[in-house]
């Protein structure tokens, strides 16, 4: 394919609530947290994180339950979650506001990625201090940009 | 018409308030509470649950009038609310428009009174009542109906995008992105068709004719031969079987639905057995197989439309089979029962009820 080739899909869509930092962007290493009760999703999701410049260290979780026992647990704190909305066990909201409650999990920065992206769940999750929204595919390099310079724009 | 009212009335007048509870005790069996101000009305409705079926509002009140009073309510209690028959001494056109504005059923002069004005009058605003609820339940479903729709559309789709995108970045892996994104465009197909044929199994004129079970379930069966040979599934068919009245296409429709979900969701070689016995008048076919089964929780509900239950398999479906079997045997006057358990296998048991 020419090089000069636009490849046209629907217009990204995401909105930034905060700044974000992540302590081992320098190294380009990134450990991150993926919550999707979609295995497929989670696999595409993977797929298309394989495309950035940073090398992410992925776990994941297809039961949110699971998740928060992990976060619980664990020595090794994921430094970024990207967290669905649309799961049936535990929803993605009342899974956001676990995360938060949970001193081990709250100071992590969690990103929304999901298909239901409209005004009531931006609101919703930004109140609930998530740091960012995603639309479902997610833009590779509006994330990139987003995670390396901190800001939107 | 239902058998007793419950009726709210306010007026401040003894005599007419006699009147009043004069005609509607000869009209209906009915229990009165009555309020002579529209203040202490108010605030009574405000502390109570009281459900009124019917509301007689004086408009010439004492304090605050009939229209204050209606203007209040109507923005604590919203559409639909109790029918209000308003009664007034003044008449007028302009009063008329400005009580239907505020959403009142009726309005009567009180020189009019008679047994026979209030009948017609309650009659019309009960009626109109639940018309105005059902329309409102309706317009709920449909726009959940819509919502769920567009979340289960925008899934397969996003994932589309996403594999175009992938294909244009990693054009080595182009060939498995686009295995991918066929499988979510034919997906998308399927899900549109099953919607369509959901969507006009209500309307259509059903087609009463003869149909042989028998031909019906070994139809199905054979309009599963590719998943079946692929599973390389093992379904047997015993009993005795009947005819019944209905269209042919459907309850193969009905049939094949189930016996695909038994196929499909199966961890290990599908044994499917249908058993079909005639019992007095009910024919009686049973669907057993050894899948995944569903969880105690999820019974309930798998008739609804796109209820999908998470399984380990991955699999999933149009969320739309089991609704259409539900439309299908309503249709019929057949009845669906379900036995299943986690692990366990599921068993479906349809019932028709046979008119010779």
């Amino acid at each position: 394919m020419p090089s000069t080739y636009r490849l046209q899909t629907n217009a990204s869509e995401y909105h930034v609530f905060r700044e974000i930092d992540i302590p081992s962007i320098r190294q380009k290493k990134i450990s991150l947290m993926i919550i999707d009760d979609d295995r497929r999703d989670i696999a595409i999701t993977t797929e298309l994180l394989s495309l950035s410049c940073f090398r992410f260290n992925i776990v994941a979780y297809t039961n949110p339950t699971e998740a928060m026992e992990y976060l619980g647990s664990t020595e090794f704190l994921p430094e970024l979650i990207l967290l669905d909305l649309t799961m049936p066990s535990l929803n993605g909201k009342l899974t956001l506001e676990k995360i938060k409650g949970l001193a081990q999990s709250r100071a992590i920065p969690v990103i929304i990625h999901s298909s239901m992206y409209n005004m009531d769940n931006i609101i919703h999750t930004s109140r609930l201090e998530a740091h960012a929204f995603f639309k479902k595919p997610l833009d590779i390099d509006a994330f990139e940009d987003y995670i390396l310079h901190g800001i939107h724009g | 018409m239902q058998k007793h009212f419950k009726i709210l009335i306010i007026e401040d007048s003894v005599d007419d308030l006699e009147l009043y509870r004069r005609i509607l005790q000869k009209l209906f069996s009915c229990s009165i509470t009555h309020f002579s101000s529209a203040t202490v009305a108010f605030d009574n409705i405000i502390k109570g649950s009281e459900h009124y079926d019917i509301m007689f509002l004086d408009y010439n009140l004492p304090g605050l009038s009939g229209m204050d009073f209606l203007k209040k309510f109507n923005q604590l209690v919203g559409e639909p609310h109790w029918p209000i028959i308003v009664l007034t001494g003044q008449g007028g056109e302009k009063t008329a428009v400005t009580f239907m504005q505020l959403g009142v059923y009726d309005y009567i002069q009180k020189s009019d009174i008679s047994i026979e004005v209030i009948s017609n009058s309650v009659e019309r605003a009960i009626t109109q009542y639940n018309r105005k609820k059902i329309e409102k339940e309706k317009q709920k479903e449909l726009l959940l109906f819509a919502h769920t729709l567009a979340h289960d559309l925008k899934n397969p789709i996003a994932r589309i995008a996403a594999f175009c995108k992938l294909s244009f970045r990693k054009p080595e892996n182009q060939a498995v992105y686009l295995e991918h994104i066929a499988e979510n465009a034919s997906y998308l197909t399927q899900f549109i068709d099953q919607l369509l044929s959901y969507a006009e199994y209500g309307r259509k004129n059903p087609i009463q004719e003869e149909v042989d079970l028998s031909c019906v379930v070994s139809r199905a069966i054979s309009n599963l031969d590719v998943p079946i040979a692929q599973s390389n599934a093992k379904i047997e068919m015993q009993g005795e079987f009947s005819t019944v009245i209905g269209c042919k296409i459907s309850l193969i429709q009905l049939f094949q639905n189930i016996i695909a979900n038994s196929v499909k969701y199966c961890a290990t070689k599908p044994v499917i057995s249908i058993q079909s016995t005639i019992d007095c008048n009910k024919h009686i076919i049973s669907i057993k197989d050894n899948g995944i089964g569903i969880p105690q929780g999820s019974i309930d509900s798998i008739f609804k439309p796109f209820m999908r239950i998470k399984n380990n398999l991955d699999k999933e479906g149009t969320g739309l089979g089991l609704a259409l079997v539900k439309i299908i045997a309503n249709q019929h006057n057949a009845e669906l029962k379900v036995e299943s358990s986690e692990g366990g296998g599921t068993k479906f048991d349809i019932t028709f009820a046979l008119t010779n």
